[in-house]
């Protein structure tokens, strides 16, 4: 018989690809690991001894009141714009929404200065009205204060689902929703889908495929539910915004400059770079997992998203100890100052740790991608002669193209945000949006850092837009 | 010529305990039409994604055209193989019109693809409509632009999975003959897979039937129908009546009376007698050796349907002709023209791991 | 496709062109490399003014002193940092115990900067001072009950004293001196009778504890003197009103002295621009960079020729803590664990 060309058939391109993608972005996770296991020091010991519970407690405290504030916030809005008609309610649909965008960093700091005793809501009732409280009226530097924070930065996450569930039109904006998402969504997809299994099984029972019927509200609570939704828009968007405004405008020309178009422009494209790598390094992964005959291999990708569980502090250290070590071996090889410290000390360490910190954020909505076209497209391309790289090309990326844009524009945003990993890694004079509101903000000066902040935020929102007009589309 | 051989094939999943195919070997002649028929859960699908290159088996050699293509773990890539396919869901691309969705086989080879994908086109019935999109065709317009493009680059072979089970009743009989034309008129080898023995029946040259994973028989429609292996198969083609009897000297003692048989000497102890319902005679005297209670008797215009039941209430049916008359008639004594024995253990067994 | 497509090739160049942005800076000029923790606006413009002078560019990375201590460990040999800059004493003698910073000798340095406030051996150099004060309401509290930190345990203060957190190093250094000069007992039960004072938990920051005496929560607060001037000069209205309400009051001044810290810098072990890196130290203590941290950001500057800026000279002049500056680090683990023991958060 004569031997056409034969491979293993487990083997390809793609696979080795995937493999050695998959290792580098597993070192920092793995440094981790290891260092977790190190003897602990004195201070930890003392940590323990004085500390650790309150921190324990505090945590606890934090989780829960987050979990119940938000998603009171969160599934109350939604029941509101899915179950009723009234004035604005299509606004409201995409407005709740937009508090994605606010860093809670940023909201913290925004609060703070509204509330504060020298703020506008203090210096009002002070000098308009002749109130004099006795320190602020409204004290948020707490617990209670830490939840509300961030509850209003995260309750969107729970609106979008909440509102997808309640319409009942679950596939495709929960695939939307995982487009949004993040692994924190992903439980509570876990909850809600199965919620939803139930409620399928009842509308079956009755009313198979009648569509989610909103109930026009009486003209008292027409205006009830306009004012909630407008007063949970204002708080957690509207007010904050405003205050961030009027710093600006106090201090915007201090911080105007050339620096300052450069500085937006190195962030920008620091966040696009490192969306398009995400993207592109996910696409192998994926596209690896779906040529490779083995099932098991699909766990072994996951391995890649896990650096969005970890602080970004943390996959700092993860970093520059492995990149460190190939640097000093470098410097032993060649000399030391010819060299320097090529990885660790450049911006290849931070796109590196942006990379393994943001995997997931791309990863999901092109692994939704992916599947929503399924593989059978795939597999006509190959059995029509061609490759797995043309039919990569030709059939499975065009298709997945909007999947493309949301991920590099969700890991756009993620960048654009981050802080403590960009504070310890980023090279010799080099400063993001993030970083440079970071400094002003701990600097004292609130007010100027809100000129980084607004660009921050802006930017947040636009592919919050973006991916809400995506949903509006599938959904007809 | 057999074009396709496949020769010892076996095929388990990762996390399943049993065999999807287990050790199958069988030809396609060139030209012929194949159906793999089975339940679902048989292994047909598999055994198709294993020809494809879709998937790949465990153990086993294939080989098209003269070339092995899989040999054990080292196997040729789907995309060098030459093999078309028409999936179930017809996978034309999406974002392609019906032209490119035909003329994407034919990018790199030294034809005017445009014009091979017209022809192509046309000779499935499609004249026109080729700048749509696939979205903007029906379901059977959709089929015929997938199997255009399956059959434009000249496959060796042409590999159809479930390819009228998205066609309503009415269509069916009409598409199973233009497929079949089409297929005949380009002359290339074809392997389809369906659940539907009618669809094999009438589609197909020869039909090979998988169960558990493992082929019960491969033969043509009228070897399958007449002399099926084993009670699987036989029931397969229609209603099939089996007895649970005893072999003695000189014949087999049924619940319905004694046999007589030269052969049942070559049996010992419980059988299993398998017979058509058409393959009986009525009347009496001793060449009519069995007899029953008749339990209903049903008219269908050209034929009548006689339930006999024996003294357990085990019942058979018994095909005759629409003229005869049962009224008053209590018992019935009839003959087997034509009956199977059946001794060991009837259907191949899934395997257990 | 051809969307995709550009989206790719726009990634492809940004990320090019971001890179070459890096590389190009790190070519034949000659550099010195900043590892700071002042993230000041006046800082950046010292750089600038050295870079114009000298031709020598001024690269700066600026984090937390303790990440940027941790980062020169890892680093090791290997590391481009040149300088160290740090904003209290305590950090500075932590690297060189850990054998970061290396010994540098110079004349204009000794000249510009008194013994007291720069390291014997010339591991390290104070480059601005700056005083933990206390901040007073003008209206409830008058100068002449004010004394000293230890007297802030008194009874009397009870739901008046505020603060920040003891996480902040300031509060740390503070602590410090109080057990350098007390002993750790007493100051354990200083920090237990302060803490029982206060007019509510510690939290915020310096702006914050001023405003809160403005706002009546509190009636003292232990601030550093900068943060009162930096507010005096706020763009918004309120800061300067808030900042108007109090007074400033010198503590200690019949004894030991106002507790002072520094800010400075010092010359790392593995310099590769060591030169460079001592003619930095070198302009940021001439009497023209002095004149800008002082001026800019409210600092006292060490250089004894240097004028202070007329809102310090508005608050007098003062007698400070004479201690040296390393036993700020010496014993800051001490005063970690006291404020942890006492639960001042």
């Amino acid at each position: 018989m004569e031997l056409a060309k034969q491979r293993y058939y487990w083997w390809n391109r793609w696979a080795l690809a995937a493999i050695i993608v998959l290792l580098l972005v597993s070192i920092p996770i793995f440094t981790i690991l290891v260092k977790l296991f190190a003897v602990p020091g004195e201070s930890w010991n003392h940590l323990v001894d004085t500390q650790l519970l309150g921190y324990f407690k505090n945590t606890i405290l934090l989780l829960f009141g987050v979990a119940i504030f938000a998603s009171l916030i969160g599934i109350s809005a939604a029941w509101l714009v899915s179950a009723y008609d009234f004035p604005g309610r299509r606004y409201f649909e995409w407005l709740l929404i937009l508090p994605l965008g606010f860093p809670a960093y940023i909201m913290a700091y925004t609060y703070t200065g509204m509330l504060e005793y020298t703020g506008p809501l203090n210096s009002f009732l002070r000098n308009n009205l002749g109130i004099v409280t006795k320190g602020s009226l409204i004290d948020i530097m707490n617990l209670p204060g830490a939840i509300f924070i961030l509850s209003i930065t995260l309750f969107p996450y729970i609106f979008v689902i909440s509102r997808s569930s309640f319409l009942q039109q679950s596939r495709t904006l929960q695939e939307a929703s995982a487009l949004l998402g993040s692994s924190r969504l992903r439980t509570f997809l876990l909850y809600l889908e199965s919620l939803q299994r139930g409620n399928r099984k009842y509308a079956q029972a009755n009313s198979m495929s009648k569509p989610f019927e909103r109930i026009k509200a009486g003209k008292g609570m027409k205006f009830v539910f306009f004012g909630i939704c407008t007063t949970i828009f204002l708080i957690s968007f509207g007010l904050p915004l405003l205050q961030i405004f009027y710093w600006v405008n106090l201090t915007w020309h201090k911080v105007a400059s050339w620096d300052f178009l450069l500085l937006i422009y190195r962030s920008f494209s620091l966040a696009a770079g490192t969306g398009f790598a995400v993207v592109v390094l996910s696409i192998i992964l994926l596209y690896a997992l779906r040529l490779s005959p083995f099932a098991w291999v699909k766990n072994i990708t996951k391995i890649a998203t896990l650096g969005y569980a970890i602080p970004g502090a943390v996959i700092a250290v993860g970093i520059m100890i492995p990149l460190l070590n190939i640097d000093k071996w470098l410097m032993s090889v060649f000399t030391p100052q010819s060299v320097g410290l090529i990885f660790s000390g450049t911006l290849f360490a931070l796109v590196f740790a942006y990379i393994v910190r943001f995997m997931a954020v791309g990863y999901n909505p092109l692994d939704a991608g992916f599947q929503k076209i399924g593989i059978h497209v795939n597999e006509a391309s190959r059995l029509l002669g061609q490759g797995s790289m043309r039919t990569l090309w030709n059939i499975d990326l065009p298709l997945i193209k909007t999947s493309m844009l949301s991920g590099i524009l969700l890991v756009f945003v993620d960048v654009l945000k981050e802080l403590p990993l960009t504070l310890i890694l980023r090279p010799f004079n080099y400063h993001t949006l993030a970083t440079k509101a970071f400094d002003m903000a701990t600097n004292e000066m609130i007010a100027e850092s809100a000129n980084a902040s607004l660009v921050i935020i802006l930017t947040g929102i636009l592919p919050i837009i973006f991916l809400n007009r995506l949903i509006r589309k599938r959904n007809g | 010529m057999a074009i396709l051989k496949l020769h010892n094939i076996t095929k388990k999943y990762a996390k399943a305990d049993y065999f999807a195919v287990n050790n199958v070997s069988l030809e396609v002649e060139s030209g012929e039409i194949l159906a793999l028929v089975g339940e679902s859960g048989s292994g047909k699908t598999t055994l198709l994604r294993l020809i494809a290159g879709l998937e790949h088996p465990n153990d086993g050699n294939i080989s098209l055209s003269g070339v092995c293509i899989v040999n054990g773990q080292k196997s040729v890539p789907a995309n060098e193989r030459k093999v078309g396919m028409v999936f179930q869901d017809y996978a034309l691309f999406p974002h392609l019109n019906v032209l490119d969705n035909v003329k994407f086989g034919l990018t790199g080879k030294n034809i005017n693809a445009d014009q091979v994908a017209k022809d192509t086109l046309q000779m499935v019935g499609l004249n026109e409509n080729f700048k749509k999109y696939p979205h903007q065709l029906s379901g059977g317009q959709q089929q015929r632009v997938a199997l255009a493009r399956a059959i434009a680059p000249n496959p060796s072979i042409i590999l159809l999975d479930e390819p009228f089970s998205n066609l309503d009743a009415m269509l069916k009989d009409q598409v199973r003959e233009e497929i079949r034309q089409i297929i005949k008129k380009t002359k290339v080898t074809a392997v389809f897979v369906t659940h539907d023995t009618r669809d094999a029946l009438s589609t197909a040259d020869r039909i090979a039937i998988l169960h558990n994973g493992l082929l019960q028989q491969i033969g043509t429609p009228k070897s399958l129908y007449e002399e099926p292996v084993n009670a699987y198969v036989a029931n397969f083609f229609g209603k099939q009546n089996s007895i649970i009897a005893s072999a003695k000297d000189g014949g087999f003692l049924t619940p319905f009376g004694f046999l007589p048989d030269a052969n049942a000497y070559q049996y010992t102890g419980e059988v299993q007698l398998l017979f058509r319902p058409e393959h009986v005679s009525l009347g009496s005297g001793e060449d009519f050796p069995l007899s029953g209670a008749i339990f209903k008797v049903s008219y269908f215009g050209d034929h009548q349907i006689v339930k006999l039941a024996d003294p357990q209430g085990k019942r058979i049916s018994l095909k005759t002709t629409p003229d005869k008359s049962f009224d008053g008639i209590s018992t019935l004594a009839f003959s087997l023209n034509q009956y199977k024995v059946i001794s060991d253990n009837t259907i191949r067994q899934k395997e257990q791991v | 496709m051809k969307s995709v497509f550009k989206i790719a090739l726009l990634g492809f160049a940004w990320m090019a062109i971001v890179s070459c942005e890096t590389t190009t800076e790190e070519t034949e000029q000659e550099v010195v490399n900043v590892y700071t923790h002042r993230h000041y606006e006046a800082d950046q413009q010292l750089f600038d003014q050295f870079t114009t002078e000298t031709g020598i560019a001024v690269n700066v990375v600026s984090a937390s002193a303790d990440e940027l201590i941790q980062k020169l460990e890892l680093e090791g040999e290997g590391s481009p940092a040149d300088v160290l800059i740090t904003v209290d004493a305590g950090r500075l003698h932590r690297a060189n115990e850990k054998g970061l910073l290396q010994a540098v000798q110079s004349d204009i340095l000794n000249q510009n900067i008194p013994s007291k406030f720069r390291n014997p051996e010339g591991y390290w150099f104070g480059l601005t001072y700056r005083a933990r004060i206390l901040a007073y309401s003008k209206e409830r509290v008058t100068p002449e009950e004010l004394s000293t930190y230890e007297d802030l345990a008194n009874e009397n203060w009870k739901g008046r004293i505020l603060t920040r957190s003891s996480e902040n190093i300031y509060n740390q250094s503070l602590m410090a001196s109080i057990i350098a000069a007390n002993g750790e007992e007493v100051a354990e039960q200083w920090a237990t009778n302060v803490l029982a004072n206060m007019a509510r938990e510690p939290k915020g920051n310096d702006r914050d504890q001023v405003k809160a005496v403005a706002a009546g929560e509190g009636d003292v607060a232990i601030v550093n003197t900068y943060y009162i001037g930096i507010m005096l000069n706020d763009e918004n209205p309120e800061e300067k009103l808030a900042a108007e309400q109090v007074g400033i009051f010198f503590p200690n001044q019949n004894d030991r002295g106002t507790h002072v810290n520094i800010s400075g810098a010092g010359v790392t072990k593995y310099a590769p621009n060591k030169e460079n890196a001592i003619k930095l130290i070198e302009f940021l203590s001439s009497e023209s960079a002095q004149g800008t941290l002082a001026n800019i950001n409210y600092e006292y500057p060490v250089n004894p020729n240097v004028e202070h800026s007329e809102l310090l000279k508005s608050w007098g002049s003062f007698k400070s803590d004479e201690l040296n500056l390393s036993v700020l680090g010496e014993n800051n683990q001490m005063a970690v664990m006291i404020f942890d023991r006492v639960g001042w958060k």
